[in-house]
């Protein structure tokens, strides 16, 4: 237990994941113009979280309320419990390989005179390290709702403290059972990144469903008011399937209205986390061993055929593939981005919300500015990407190896730039052409907004990856760390954020105020155009800076 | 002919410069031996030569080409192998040296000539078809030397290229040195191994805090020490505990 302690200690130290997160902001630099960049990103960030925070607080307190009404006093713990977990499923997916198996300190502590039993328990350890926050952040205001609305006790008390303590260890006993599957199966000796890919698409519907379902029921008022007669009328059905089918988060629920549910639900966590860690460890040494060639694959013995050549910027733009997926976490992040609108659709199908996105669309489509409306909705989500904010953080360690090479900064730009293009740009040609032949949009439409939408990416792409090359994270010990945890993809974010606020202004806003009498398509070509020019050059300059540094 | 001039380099936590007015030169032809305790400044010098690390003065330059105002045209010059080589694992090797092939843009023949003959040389021929992250230490060490070779580089830089070879590769390893170096080619290395610097190199550099202490030949250290008959060994451990 001592050296378990002393091993996630050592992690910690070492690894300092909430330091680094931190010392993204730069409030340390000199600049003054830096230091202002820093404090606006840490107030958005603040007003995120207090949004997501009031959104959750009045979800529970919707839940909780209608639980009374319905004779179920656990249901807004249940909804906390339910959404906690998969909050912590989806956050830890892509990294629960890492932390227990492909981590890079293992090989050196392997080498250590620690027992696997140890070391496998560590890793469990840091994992739980990482994931409860998560847990806790989705959970803390259902417990504050249920004392509100129920009163405090000492039967509450308890039951929030093993809620908070021991909720993790089932999604994560879950997460870690699939991961040693996955890392032992032959699917990840053929593909690494496919099943796990899959895994969380398949999370990711659900999750969004979910947050679908969080403002499904607000009154049209606007004033977090809901519609309980309309949340009965609809929800009790779902609620009884989730209720048969999540019986475990069921007993969670009640753990903190009863103490037999409490006892049982302790009974439980520890029986399944006690399975987990137990085939954690006895399968720890030959996962290691699997995880670090790959698979279960063996040199092949075949004769080694060389591909043909190809340029420069041809083979910088595969390197950049092979870094893409060379990590799983970095292969669901763009997957997931390129494929936001059809994951959408899916999960409106899912939840029974399509009805009300088409009766949206259609009010939408009866108004005159359909057209634009229809693309300015596509083109934020299109560009909701990471792939150029972090691409240069992507390569981590490896960036070393472009200063070696004898390519122009402006060639490294170029190959980014090509991808981007051809990953991102190409889905929302398909995507704007296809919405708008949909809706019925005719030719001319279709002559401003495919250019419009390639042009677009041509303006954010260039300023996101400036942004990475500006302060590239090459010091990243965990993918996520490169990329779902890297400051630079915000500010990205930000940035394609700002430039469909252009098109909204040119396009919807201008005219709708009457301010000019068509939308101004020929302007925005022409700003984009001087703000794409001046964005690539301003992406090489910082490039040529960052290979010479 | 490599020249570094005033070549210094400090790093922000240190009190005294790790490379420090540093003055080399190495000739066509000729195999350079870099020796020095460590922590000496052997490999901030030459991460400075290669252009991974910038230096805080002084210039660097081959052939008249200087690494600051013509860098591409420098790199295309230069082969490196550093001491702990970085690839793409996912990638089998002869992808990676595809992709090394492609960025210096070498025709179909010569890379196919190149990459057959130096895996043959360095006993790196059937793993090639495997991926890098199933390589050993050693393994990696020949990908990386094939690598920097591929091009034919006018300079050759080797960090500690004996490093986890065999036998049997690392004497292919000097012998492809000492046919690299007579075909007019410099070759620099550093190594801890003073018994294949005495035998290989034709030049020695010794350096200690950052400055260096000796450049030439093998039998000039022994004159400038007054011992002829001593080996590389002694001499090399009396002018750094003189110092010290």
């Amino acid at each position: 237990m001592r050296e378990t302690l002393l091993l996630l200690k050592a992690y910690w130290v070492g690894i300092k994941p909430y330091a680094m997160f931190l010392q993204r902001f730069g409030f340390r630099s000199r600049r003054r113009q830096n230091k202002v960049l820093s404090v606006v990103l840490a107030a958005l960030l603040v007003i995120t979280f207090g949004y997501f925070m009031v959104m959750l607080f009045s979800n529970y307190w919707a839940y909780q309320t209608l639980g009374m009404m319905i004779d179920r006093p656990y249901l807004g713990l249940f909804f906390a419990a339910v959404v906690s977990s998969v909050a912590t499923l989806v956050y830890t997916l892509t990294s629960v390989s890492n932390v227990l198996y492909q981590a890079p300190d293992i090989k050196m502590l392997q080498a250590l005179p620690i027992e696997e039993r140890t070391l496998a328990l560590s890793r469990l350890a840091i994992l739980y390290a990482t994931a409860a926050p998560i847990y806790w952040f989705f959970t803390l205001p259902a417990m504050v709702v249920a004392a509100l609305i129920g009163g405090f006790s000492f039967q509450l008390f308890f039951g929030a403290l093993f809620f908070l303590v021991l909720g993790p260890i089932l999604p994560l006993s879950i997460l870690t059972l699939i991961g040693v599957a996955i890392m032992r199966s032959r699917i990840f000796e053929r593909s690494p990144g496919l099943s796990k890919t899959i895994a969380m698409v398949l999370f990711i519907l659900f999750f969004v469903g979910l947050s679908s379902m969080m403002t499904r029921y607000l009154d049209q008022s606007g004033a977090m008011a809901y519609d309980y007669q309309a949340m009965i009328a609809s929800l009790v059905p779902l609620i009884e399937v989730l209720e048969r089918w999540l019986k475990p988060l069921l007993v969670q629920a009640n753990a903190l209205l009863s103490f037999s549910s409490l006892f049982w639900f302790i009974l439980l966590s520890l029986g399944v986390g006690a399975v987990a860690m137990q085939v954690v460890v006895a399968t720890y040494h030959s996962t290691v061993a699997l995880a670090k060639i790959g698979g279960h694959r063996r040199a092949n013995g075949r004769r080694a055929t060389l591909e043909r050549g190809r340029s420069p910027l041809v083979a910088l733009m595969r390197r950049e593939l092979v870094v893409l997926s060379s990590q799983n976490a970095f292969v669901f992040e763009i997957v997931g981005e390129l494929f936001i609108p059809l994951i959408l659709l899916v999960v409106w199908i899912i939840t029974g919300t399509i009805g009300d996105m088409a009766a949206l669309f259609s009010s939408i489509l009866s108004l005159d500015m359909a057209t634009q409306i229809i693309f300015v909705i596509l083109l934020l989500m299109g560009n909701f990407s990471l792939l150029s904010s972090t691409s240069v953080s992507r390569q981590g360690k490896y960036f070393a190896l472009d200063r070696l090479y004898p390519v122009e900064a402006a060639r490294y730009v170029q190959a980014k730039l090509l991808l981007h293009l051809l990953l991102v740009g190409v889905t929302n040609i398909i995507y704007v052409s296809t919405a708008l032949i949909l809706i019925g949009a005719g030719a001319k439409a279709l002559a401003w907004a495919i250019p419009l939408s390639v042009l677009s990416v041509a303006v954010i792409a260039p300023l996101q990856l400036a942004i990475d090359y500006r302060n590239p994270n090459e010091e990243w010990t965990l993918a996520q760390q490169a990329m779902k945890s890297n400051l630079n993809g915000l500010f990205g974010l930000v940035i394609a954020l700002g430039w469909t606020v252009i098109c909204a202004l040119f396009l919807i806003l201008l005219p709708l105020l009457g301010v000019v009498r068509a939308p101004l398509i020929a302007p925005l070509f022409i700003i984009g155009a001087v703000v794409a020019r001046w964005g690539y050059r301003f992406a090489i300059n910082q490039a040529r800076l960052a290979l010479s540094r | 002919m490599l020249q570094c001039r005033g070549l210094s380099k400090r790093y922000p936590s240190q009190k005294r410069n790790a490379v420090d007015m540093l003055d080399l030169d190495v000739a066509g032809g000729e195999i350079f031996g870099f020796l020095g305790p460590n922590g000496a400044g052997k490999s901030t010098t030459i991460k400075m030569i290669v252009g991974l690390l910038e230096a805080d003065s002084g210039t660097v330059s081959l052939d008249g080409l200087d690494l600051v105002s013509s860098p591409i045209e420098y790199k295309r010059m230069i082969g490196y192998c550093p001491d702990e080589p970085l690839f793409y694992e996912k990638m089998t090797g002869l992808a990676h040296l595809g992709f090394i092939a492609d960025i210096h843009g070498l025709d179909e023949a010569t890379r196919k000539e190149r990459i057959t003959t130096l895996s043959e040389q360095l006993l790196l021929v059937d793993e090639l078809a495997d991926p890098i992250s199933t390589y050993s230490h050693g393994m990696r060490q020949k990908l990386s030397v094939i690598a920097a070779l591929l091009h034919s580089p006018k300079l050759l830089i080797l960090d500690e290229p004996m490093v986890g070879l065999d036998p049997k590769a690392s004497y292919n390893l000097k012998e492809l040195i000492k046919s690299y170096a007579a075909l007019g080619k410099l070759v620099f290395f550093s190594t801890h191994v003073l018994e294949v610097a005495q035998n290989l190199c034709t030049k020695l550099g010794i350096i200690e805090e950052g400055k260096l202490r000796f450049s030439g030949t093998f039998s000039e250290l022994q004159q400038m020490e007054g011992s002829e008959a001593q080996s590389l060994e002694t001499l090399f451990l009396r002018l750094t505990e003189d110092r010290s």
